[in-house]
């Protein structure tokens, strides 16, 4: 069980819904806040633990009794009204704050867009004379897609949804595919053979489709801790 | 009639009020830390925090302040995560601060010392 699964274990459940339902009387963006932060030291110390019991039991005993932590979050506000009874179901933490590019439609908009973008380039790929140079296949693979391709780029080295390698891994995603292809094709003995080619091609779809899932579910999953 | 005396966890709360925050700048300042490394630091003796989640909303109000930032990092170790990193106005607190510390911490030695009690 990796860490993010293991913010779906019962006992994680219980004491994050205890926290925000203490943590009632506070600011909503504070209170999302320090819900963040307790949520992803829960995922960090409970990665690769295998999700067990005593494990869980074990982070959520060092983490402290989540009136502790509600404690320190009243600390120096005076006359706060903390709620005191437990809440009836679980309720998402909601943030008021969070940045247009962190939102959870960025990731699926990306997605769609560098979908778009690596089928216009691959249409050109299939259409494009032997013989013609890497780069300047390269530029009329990758112009069509333009309309799509450029803001995919914006979106994404712009949004903190993703880490600075996995935006680099993104922006290098449609160039890599285009020119990677007729390379690996080139480089191939029997490359001329059509077979060999529409082999590789196919691969090199799979790996791209793999690397963007991964990727957008990465996104997915800080918006929604961001978003609830 | 009893009369309540405060016990060592209320005393050290009141304490810990006054220079925790400081302490999570002071571990920022060399180069910047996850959530779950900064919480181990601060409980491993104890005496600082006594248990992990109350860093979270200090984190938050220091981040409010303007004295911590975060951003995503991809880790040799794992998964991303976010760390925290202290800001030029987070330095600046800082460095205010411990001469501030240093005195009261020597002045309350220096009385309690005279007063007779276990120093």
């Amino acid at each position: 069980m990796n860490g993010e699964s293991a913010l779906r274990h019962p006992l994680v459940t219980r004491y994050l819904t205890e926290l925000e339902s203490l943590l009632g009387g506070l600011h909503p963006a504070e209170r999302a806040e320090v819900l963040t932060g307790v949520g992803e030291h829960l995922e960090e110390s409970l990665a690769g633990s295998g999700g067990s019991d005593v494990a869980v039991r074990s982070a959520l005993d060092e983490l402290g009794p989540a009136t502790a932590v509600a404690d320190a979050a009243y600390d120096g506000r005076g006359q706060v009204v903390r709620p005191a009874a437990p809440p009836a179901a679980p309720v998402t933490p909601r943030v008021r704050v969070v940045p247009a590019t962190s939102r959870s439609w960025v990731p699926p908009l990306v997605v769609v867009f560098l979908t778009l973008s690596l089928f216009l380039s691959a249409g050109v790929l299939f259409s494009t004379l032997e013989g013609t140079g890497y780069v300047e296949l390269l530029v009329t693979a990758v112009l069509p897609s333009f309309p799509f391709w450029v803001p995919a780029l914006v979106l994404t080295l712009v949004s903190a949804l993703w880490t600075g390698g996995e935006k680099v891994l993104l922006v290098a995603l449609l160039p890599g595919f285009t020119v990677g292809v007729p390379f690996l094709v080139d480089l191939l003995p029997f490359g001329s053979d059509p077979v060999v080619g529409l082999t590789v091609f196919a691969l090199a779809v799979v790996a791209a489709f793999a690397v963007l899932v991964v990727m957008t579910r990465r996104a997915a999953h800080r918006a929604d801790v961001l978003v609830g | 009639m009893c009369r309540m005396v405060p016990g060592h966890e209320h005393i050290l709360s009141h304490l810990r009020r006054g220079a925790l925050e400081y302490c999570v700048l002071a571990l920022l300042v060399d180069h910047e830390r996850y959530g779950l490394e900064l919480a181990r630091e601060l409980t491993h003796q104890e005496v600082l925090m006594s248990s992990e989640g109350t860093l979270y909303p200090l984190l938050a109000r220091l981040r409010r302040a303007g004295w911590v930032s975060t951003r995503w990092s991809e880790s040799t170790e794992g998964p991303p995560r976010r760390y925290y990193a202290i800001t030029t106005a987070g330095k600046d607190v800082l460095a205010r601060f411990v001469p501030t510390w240093v005195g009261f911490r020597d002045a309350v030695d220096g009385v309690v010392r005279v007063g007779g009690g276990a120093a």
